[in-house]
């Protein structure tokens, strides 16, 4: 009842936030319904499913080339000081949560959470409803996560992956990239 | 426990859908790829749900006539990406989506088949190719790929399943990841079915209250040029 200015409706084709900063690559394939914020690059061959959320609140998000990020991915930056840098071939499953930056050829289960204060080198597996956080002894410094690590559990174990099958896991990624290529524009609108 | 004495649960056409076979379903749920999806009657799928059936290969479009017909139906029911039974339920904010791998050299999606009588609770994940009829699945799990739930199997809150886990008839799962630690009584399936079914029953369908119209301005759901601004 109160005579308050209501807050004009957004309409359903109105992103959710400023998206004037988002740069992809024209050869990535981003569904409409993702949601960007801020300064964003993706990179070539990237696919992005929908209702994937990129939101560089802060510093700027750099998305490298041929990862796959998941529905209800959240990766976020909320660091003025630094750019988020996300490498090449990563695998983001559906619900992951990741504020680091991150190294090439990762694979981040569902609703796992990488937690700011560590760099995820190359190679590392995190397990599906698992956190990685910083056991460094200086908080002040980011503790760098060894490549071949895995994340596994519910107490967050760490232990190494010898790369054993290594080939055949990055064929079945490159395939799997090829496939959602193939199959995803035919359902939705892609961004260009 | 559930019975038949539980408050019902009131739900308007504003946010609920409801088909004919008496599925309810809600507006908010976001179903990608429904024309692969298949759900078989008196199912509710409650808000914030993503369920994935665009994840499918699109083969050739049925043919017209001709020996293509034959064909053409059994390429339609392979593309069938999420696949329900009778009484399906699906608690809010649950991501179904069908299991994907590389299968003879070519990367694939399967289907999803869920039997009757499958409850699946808040915030789960799931990327099961089979769940077998009254399994249930409680809040906050995660499934993994390809793992094969048969008959009557519960899933404690929190799970996590490894890829490749079968649940055989009769169990209790729970822990990350996820380990058998118990066996169900063979009096279990009655029991679901009556719980399941009088859960179904609890959804009353109301009519939407009538908002104060400055609030009904704000959130208009489709402009009309009838509208009091207009």
């Amino acid at each position: 009842m109160s005579s308050a200015p209501q807050p004009k409706p957004r309409s359903k084709k109105e992103p959710l936030y400023d998206e004037s900063q988002v740069v992809i690559h024209p050869e990535a394939t981003v569904v409409q319904d993702a949601v960007f914020k801020g300064k964003v690059t993706i990179g070539k061959g990237t696919v992005i499913h929908p209702l994937a959320q990129i939101l560089a609140h802060e510093g700027e998000i750099v998305i490298g080339d041929n990862c796959v990020i998941a529905e209800n991915v959240h990766i976020l930056n909320s660091d003025t000081s630094k750019t988020l840098q996300i490498g090449n071939k990563n695998q983001f499953g559906t619900g992951a949560k990741v504020q680091a930056s991150v190294g090439n050829s990762n694979n981040f289960g569902a609703r796992c959470e990488v937690l700011a204060d560590v760099i995820v080198s190359d190679y590392c597996v995190v397990g599906p409803q698992t956190t990685l956080r910083s056991r460094a002894l200086d908080p002040s410094q980011p503790e760098v996560i060894p490549s071949y690590t895995v994340v596994f559990g519910s107490n967050s174990d760490r232990r190494a992956w010898d790369a054993s099958a290594a080939q055949e896991e990055a064929s079945a990624r490159e395939k799997h990239l090829e496939y959602l290529r193939e199959v995803l524009p035919k359902f939705y609108r892609v961004r260009k | 426990m559930a019975s038949a004495f539980l408050d019902p649960i009131p739900i308007s056409s504003k946010e609920y859908a409801f088909t004919d076979s008496g599925n309810v379903i809600s507006r908010s749920a976001k179903i990608y790829g429904a024309s692969n999806i298949v759900i078989n009657g008196r199912s509710v799928i409650e808000k914030g749900c993503v369920i994935r059936g665009d994840l499918q290969r699109v083969v050739a479009t049925p043919g017209v006539g001709g020996s293509a017909g034959t064909m053409s139906m059994q390429l339609a029911s392979n593309t069938t990406s999420v696949n329900a039974g009778r009484y399906l339920s699906v608690g809010q904010g649950t991501v179904l989506r069908p299991p994907g791998k590389l299968y003879k050299g070519t990367f694939n999606y399967f289907q999803m088949k869920m039997g009757d009588f499958v409850t699946i609770g808040q915030n789960c994940i799931v990327e099961a190719v089979s769940i077998g009829n009254g399994s249930e699945i409680e809040d906050d799990c995660i499934i993994g790929e390809f793992v094969t739930i048969k008959d009557f199997v519960i899933i404690e809150q929190g799970t996590v399943l490894s890829p490749n886990t079968v649940c055989p008839n009769l169990t209790r799962w729970a822990g990350n990841p996820g380990r058998l630690v118990d066996s169900l009584p063979e009096s279990t399936p009655e029991t679901v079915e009556a719980r399941v079914r009088a859960n179904y029953k609890r959804y009353k369908v109301v009519k939407p209250e009538s908002k104060p119209p400055s609030a009904a301005a704000a959130t208009p759901r489709y402009p009309t040029s009838l509208s009091k601004n207009a």
